[in-house]
């Protein structure tokens, strides 16, 4: 049964990552009726599975020096909309002994030169350590390093950055359908002039004169819903996640093919990452390999011996939607982005666009939403970069732990992730809901009642990626089936359901954990036999009806 | 010469009282708890064989069918060297702990109530958690309680889920839910731990008072959340008694107060049987009793990538594990890790290992305590075997 939205909309958005939730919240602050459709969850693709990094780009400072201005304006945008979502992470790049001097004077030349970038988002200029100096603020550094230059980036929380663009779309007019997949395009002649999605109670006709087709890795199936073809060089990128940080630095350092990977303090752990190779496999079925992993580990253990101390929590994996260009290495091919008008196609209304970083994402944004206001004769101007995004406002951690009897340590990562919301969300919150719901985060039960409520998630997955419930050390072990009473306590999963969406988060969190398991040392097999115990021999879940 | 027990789990502890019961000095190491306090405090001896995904309670089968079954099925299974001792080792360890009461092996097993909102079959629990054995209940009314301004509980949703999950089983009983006030004026009470709140009814009065505080529910049971005391045995009877409703408890997986009960009893029983204790962790000489666990005990550990036994470098089963894959492809399993241990011979005694040395519990390679479900019995019953044996030639 199809039904047709009670509204024509100016725009209807495919693909809820950042460029989806973005480009919606833009066109909406412009005036402009837009709904936002997103297969799964927002940011449940490429743009919660990256780094996680603001940046300013320095590696593409050779190549592509525009996307490194753009990126320093834009960062500096984004931390100025969004303060309380970035976290500064200083970070450190090794001089190893043998380095001869011209290529050291050569890091140092780059490194001034990005220096010229870095007012542009509130950074601070490099400086230059010797060997003592970078051993003194990085005990673990190894003997291979003989000094050191710094510099320094913004780090933000990829899912709630999304999160917060959609919510403001949300607030200012836009219609947010997510778990709702494009099904089909709707044609008038050949010009394309809506779509039509799958939601959970039914089909809906969405009409709209243009749609924006910013499905990441998935916009070639979302093109190809009008017959286009759009091309890309999809890169498979793997991080590993550590449950704790690993010192005080990021630190960037060359890969043993000459790559940079770095490992970076991330939330309250750390990432090590990124490989980037291609892909054929569907954005869906990628799994990591032990190769990938000892990869990246011998990488930074070159330079930062210690880590093979530290064990992982789990990989991560992402699929980079790469402009497609051939014969150039992952590593070499372009982070610019482009934007595709399909008219030239044979299917007017419809504009895709790909590539691009994280990192400048409303820059990305706002061009797009310019050249969607062009089809539909809009003149208004965009006001991303000067209006703030929900919570923006300050907050205090040490008063409201005070106030509310809270663990200080989840005031501050309730400040961290809500800002002046936090204050608001406890305020509301029932008396029993200041108890602790995930302890290696810590999550409190308010801030999932509030994800529940207020921010549209609908399972423990949805719940992890607005809190980051079951990310720590137990990777799930006890806040599952605690967040499992929870969804049925708040009246949204019935028994079944509730136990349907433990199981499914206990497979996605197996998922990202075989390969940790294969590591070195005991503590990851002894997790895992009280997670089994927990969930198989007490719960006894595999012989539930709905397992 | 006396008996060394390394190890103070379920499987240590009924090893070192079973050396003491056959007469020799016994001296126990352990460096602290381990997976049997964060057990659920019921205890397994055989899964049913003919569980079926998606039924519940395929059938009603009891120990002794299951065990048989479990021993076709796994001819590896350690437990098949020592099956003439399960009906004593189990009876010997009731003596000794008091929380459980000895059941015969062909009664038909338990079914429970979980913390999950899930029903469990066991062969023996606490006695407040035999309580709420499913089939007793039938047209019973039964009120899950939880705690004013406490979110450890989940009491609406076990209470749901359990009159769903009875109800597919055939089972038809009245599942209510109601809140009882306890350490309301304690401001950080949404903060506490059970194990903070197990302590406060440890108190004397304290269960009585609750109880009180119960007295005029209408009901065939309470339910209460699995915080009925750390280390008193009859908390729950004394909330029965001064509610004048019968009381039980859930078997509880998550921080699990039972298991710390079980443990605490444990602890008790080797106390009072005059087993010494010590922390040492160097290999013991003479006749030893290995008791250490798999990888939440530490029995287990892999250096590289290789598993091997912690204390005497024995070697290590990883039963069905192709190359090194120690991991099934879905979390639901079988995976070949949980089945890692030490093989033994008839007398358990480990392959590779020195004279006198005996092995029992989750050390033990060849079985799958989690979908075998057999583990606490498994480690009673070889625990005994293994003290006896290292005794006899103390």
């Amino acid at each position: 049964m199809s039904e047709t939205g009670n509204r024509p909309y100016d725009a209807v958005v495919i693909g809820g990552g950042i460029n989806g939730c973005g480009v919606a919240r833009d066109l909406t602050l412009r005036g402009l009726r837009v709904a936002l459709v997103e297969r799964r969850d927002l940011g449940a693709g490429t743009s919660g599975h990256s780094s996680g990094m603001i940046h300013g780009g320095p590696r593409y400072l050779l190549r592509e020096r525009e996307v490194t201005r753009a990126s320093c304006v834009d960062a500096g945008r984004i931390r100025a909309i969004a303060p309380h979502l970035c976290f500064r992470i200083p970070f450190l790049v090794p001089i190893l002994r043998g380095t001869s001097r011209v290529m050291a004077e050569a890091l140092e030349a780059y490194m001034e030169a990005y220096d010229h970038f870095a007012p542009l988002k509130d950074g601070r200029p490099h400086t230059r350590l010797s060997a003592d100096e970078a051993r003194r603020i990085e005990p673990g550094l190894g003997p291979e390093v003989a000094g050191a230059v710094t510099f320094d980036e913004w780090g933000i929380d990829g899912f709630r950055l999304c999160l917060m663009n959609a919510r403001d779309a949300r607030l200012h007019g836009a219609d947010v359908f997510t778990y709702s997949p494009a099904v089909a395009l709707l044609r008038d002649g050949a010009a394309v002039v809506g779509a039509v999605v799958r939601t959970r109670e039914g089909e809906r006709r969405l009409e709209a004169p243009v749609v924006v087709n910013v499905a990441g890795p998935w916009a070639p199936e979302v093109a190809q819903l009008a017959g286009v073809t759009v091309r890309l060089r999809r890169g498979k990128g793997v991080h590993l996640v550590y449950g704790r940080r690993l010192g005080n630095f990021g630190i960037m350092t060359r890969a043993v093919d000459g790559r940079w990977i770095f490992v970076e303090p991330q939330q309250n752990g750390a990432l090590l990452g990124t490989t980037d190779d291609d892909t054929y496999a569907g954005a869906d079925e990628l799994r990591v390999s032990r190769d990938e992993v000892e990869y990246l580990i011998e990488g930074i253990a070159h330079v930062l011996p210690s880590i093979r101390d530290h064990r992982f929590l789990r990989t991560i994996v992402g699929v980079r939607p790469t402009l497609y260009e051939y014969g150039r290495s992952p590593d070499a091919l372009s982070r610019d982005h482009a934007i595709l008008d399909h008219e030239e196609d044979g299917a007017p209304g419809l504009l895709t666009m790909v590539g691009g970083k994280l990192a400048y994402y409303r820059a990305m944004c706002e061009e797009l939403a310019d050249a969607v206001c062009r089809k539909v004769g809009s003149q208004a101007a965009c006001t991303t970069h000067v209006r703030s995004l929900p919570g923006a406002g300050a907050a205090d951690a040490g008063l409201i732990a005070e106030r509310f009897l809270v663990p200080e340590p989840a005031a501050a990562r309730l400040v961290f992730r809500h800002g002046s919301d936090a204050r608001q969300m406890l305020e509301s919150a029932q008396e029993s809901d200041r108890g602790v719901l995930c302890s290696c985060e810590p999550v409190l039960r308010a801030e999932a009642r509030y994800a529940l409520d207020a921010e549209g998630a609908t399972s423990i997955d949805d719940l992890r990626r607005r809190t980051r419930l079951g990310e720590g050390t137990c990777q799930g072990t006890w806040c599952i089936g605690r967040a499992s009473a929870l969804l049925h306590e708040v009246g949204a999963a019935s028994v079944e359901q509730a136990h349907r969406c433990a199981i499914e988060s206990l497979r996605e969190r197996w998922r990202g954990r075989t390969a940790a398991l294969d590591q070195p040392g005991t503590a990851t097999l002894a997790t895992e036999e009280l997670m089994q115990s927990r969930y198989f021999l007490v719960g006894d879940y595999g012989r539930l009806p709905w397992a | 010469m006396g008996v060394t027990v390394i190890g103070g789990g379920a499987a240590g502890a009924v090893a070192a009282l079973a050396a003491r019961a056959g007469g020799a000095a016994v001296d126990l190491r352990s460096r602290g708890w381990g997976a049997t306090a964060l057990s659920s405090g019921a205890i397994d001896l055989a899964g049913d064989p003919a569980e079926v995904a998606g039924d519940p309670w395929a059938g009603r089968p009891c120990a002794a069918r299951n065990f048989a079954e479990m021993l076709r099925r796994n001819p590896r299974h350690p437990l098949r060297h020592v099956r003439e001792a399960v009906a004593s080792a189990l009876g010997r360890f009731c003596d000794h702990v008091p929380l459980y009461r000895p059941r015969p092996l062909d009664a038909p097993d338990l079914i429970l109530p979980t913390d999950l909102g899930t029903w469990k079959s066991t062969f023996l629990a606490q006695g407040s958690q035999t309580a709420a054995h499913l089939p007793a209940l039938a047209g019973k009314r039964v009120v899950v309680f939880g705690f004013r301004g406490w979110a450890g509980f989940a009491p609406k949703f076990l209470a749901a889920s359990l009159w769903n999950l009875a109800r597919r089983g055939g089972i038809d009983c009245d599942l209510a839910v109601g809140e009882v006030g306890w350490l309301e004026d304690d401001p950080f009470l949404a903060l506490r731990e059970p194990h903070e709140l197990a302590r406060t009814l440890d108190e004397p009065g304290a269960a009585e008072r609750l109880g009180e505080n119960l007295a005029a529910v209408d009901a065939d049971l309470l339910l209460l959340p699995p915080v009925l005391g750390l280390s008193t045995v009859d908390v729950a009877d004394r909330i029965a008694g001064a509610a004048g409703v019968p009381v039980a408890e859930p078997l509880a997986s998550d921080r699990s107060v039972p298991g710390i009960r079980l443990q605490m009893a444990l602890d008790r029983a080797l106390f009072a049987a005059g087993v010494k204790r010590s922390n040492a962790t160097q290999r013991p000489p003479g006749p030893a009793v290995l008791a250490t666990g798999r990888f939440i005990g530490g029995g287990i550990v892999r250096g590289e990538r290789e598993l091997r036994e912690a204390l005497f470098d024995l070697p290590v089963v990883v039963p069905g594990a192709p190359g090194s894959q120690l991991s099934g492809p879905d979390v639901g399993g079988p995976h070949p890790y949980l089945s890692a241990g030490v093989p033994t011979d008839e007398r358990l005694r480990p392959d590779g290992g020195p004279p006198g040395l005996f092995a029992a519990g989750a050390v033990l390679g060849g079985y799958d305590a989690i979908r075998e479900r057999c583990g606490l019995g498994a480690a009673i019953v070889t625990g005994h075997v293994a003290g006896t044996l290292a005794a006899e030639i103390a």
